[in-house]
């Protein structure tokens, strides 16, 4: 598996568990752990697939999710979030992602998703 | 004789009273108009709907027989018309005063559409702050058991390749996470222990001096730590008879929050001795709360710069839990904050909880509930 896989989490304990676990399957992983270091990541080349916290420290990772959108791009945003009934956020419904997955979530389900 | 006879020789007040007269009359007849709209917005045969139609006859009637007639009369002494029209008037005036009864129905409904109207904008308001509550504790839940998930994904996967090293890691994290995860339970369990008033207060003498001298103990470490100064302002601070677990927790949890806060200088604790009761102040010289966030300050999850809600941070509970209890004892607590300067917590408590007999009234009640 040779794909390039950018983690947008603030969590520590969440995104050190997700790039051993993404390398171990051969993944290239980016970690960005505010909306500022994503912005800089993005810049540099498009991952394949992103993972996508919601709650960042210097503001909400939809807006990440909308200026992909706005730039046309289509790459594959699984949104993982802690919020309690994200799909009743129509901000977010509205932009597409992937999918949403409720934390705590499951590797093995979110590698089927991106795959 | 008509009236004009006797004002013949004074035609500029004549032309004055006329014009006064039919300015009013047109009023009259404008107000009318008015209630002659709205009457048909109501239902047929109505209260209102009779009101408005009766008041907009007598306001018509009024203006005929009070003002249009005056001028009339100067020139032609009509007494026996006029007495028609305010015959009817008379019928109409009271056909309105008895139908009167049946409108206190009308008012009442209107002070009820305006108090709905403030419950509605209440309920929306309380809907806000729960959804806000179920999602702050949905993600400072879900946060560190999402991070204890994969982490054992990572550790079985570390086992299978015998990375020792790995394993060790991600079981630390593992075990850090569930110990967050216990501390938001432990603090929204007493949070809800709050809200039922299950723990009796216990109320005893309380030296404050010693009180302050003993939060100031617990918290020596951590400010040290922090390379922060941690001092006791005022020493003859005087007594007061509460509940000594709930006075310190309500001094320690703002105490807390001030060192989080506070990087350069440090946190003073006084208290005072006022006519009815106690002031007990915590200072800091951290960067200040701005105005827009003190009326939420208290608000459960509620917190100023911690919009990721990283737990490090804590989890927004400490104020709300130090403002219940404060409520709780009889007290408040007020604050005083100048960005880049600092704040002030100031806790008001009564010398003794009065209102504390009729708060264990109640929980006796409820209890006596609770067992049948």
């Amino acid at each position: 598996m040779s794909i390039r896989v950018l983690i947008i989490e603030d969590d520590e304990s969440t995104h050190t568990a997700l790039r051993y676990l993404f390398r171990q399957r051969g993944a290239e992983v980016t970690i960005a752990t505010t909306l500022a270091e994503a912005r800089d990541a993005l810049r540099t080349g498009m991952p394949d697939a992103i993972v996508l916290d919601l709650m960042l420290p210097d503001g909400n990772g939809v807006d990440i999710l909308r200026d992909l959108r706005v730039a046309g791009s289509d790459v594959k945003v699984v949104v993982t979030t802690g919020m309690a009934d994200p799909e009743r956020m129509q901000s977010l419904v509205s932009l597409h992602p992937h999918a949403i997955l409720r934390k705590p979530i499951d590797f093995a389900g979110l590698l089927r998703t991106i795959l | 004789m008509t009236l004009i006879h006797c004002m013949m020789h004074d035609w500029w007040w004549i032309g004055i009273t006329v014009a006064l007269d039919v300015a009013v009359a047109a009023g009259y007849i404008l107000i009318a108009w008015h209630w002659q709209i709205n009457q048909r917005l109501l239902p047929r045969g109505s209260a209102p709907r009779r009101a408005l139609g009766n008041m907009r006859n007598i306001f018509v009637l009024c203006g005929i027989c009070g003002y249009l007639f005056i001028p009339i009369k100067m020139v032609w002494p009509a007494w026996r018309l006029y007495d028609m029209v305010l015959l009817v008037l008379v019928w109409m005036t009271w056909r309105y005063a008895w139908g009167a009864r049946d409108l206190k129905v009308v008012y009442s409904e209107i002070g009820r559409a305006k108090k709905l109207e403030a419950d509605l904008d209440e309920s929306r308001a309380e809907s806000k702050r729960k959804t806000f509550f179920l999602n702050a504790i949905s993600h400072d839940l879900r946060t560190p058991l999402n991070g204890l998930m994969l982490q054992t994904q990572v550790a079985e996967m570390a086992l299978d390749s015998s990375d020792q090293a790995a394993v060790r890691e991600a079981l630390r994290i593992v075990a850090s996470n569930a110990q967050a995860a216990g501390r938001l339970l432990d603090s929204l369990l007493e949070v809800g222990r709050l809200d039922l008033s299950a723990e009796p207060d216990r109320l005893e003498p309380l030296d404050l001096a010693e009180v302050l001298d003993s939060v100031r103990q617990r918290f020596r470490l951590d400010a040290e730590q922090k390379g922060i100064a941690l001092d006791v302002a005022a020493r003859s601070a005087g007594q007061i008879v509460s509940d000594r677990t709930k006075v310190e927790r309500v001094i320690s949890n703002l105490v807390q929050n001030a060192i989080k806060f506070t990087e350069r200088g440090g946190v003073t604790l006084g208290a005072s001795q006022g006519n009815e009761g106690v002031t007990i102040w915590v200072e800091d010289t951290g960067p200040g709360i701005p105005r827009e966030h003190h009326d939420s300050l208290f608000q459960e999850f509620y917190q100023v710069a911690n919009p990721a809600r990283d737990r490090a941070k804590g989890f927004g509970l400490g104020l709300a839990i130090a403002d219940r209890l404060a409520r709780h004892l009889g007290g408040r607590i007020e604050l005083d904050s100048v960005v880049g300067r600092g704040t002030r917590f100031t806790v008001h408590l009564p010398d003794q909880p009065t209102r504390y007999q009729h708060d264990a009234r109640e929980v006796a009640v409820v209890d006596t509930g609770a067992h049948h």
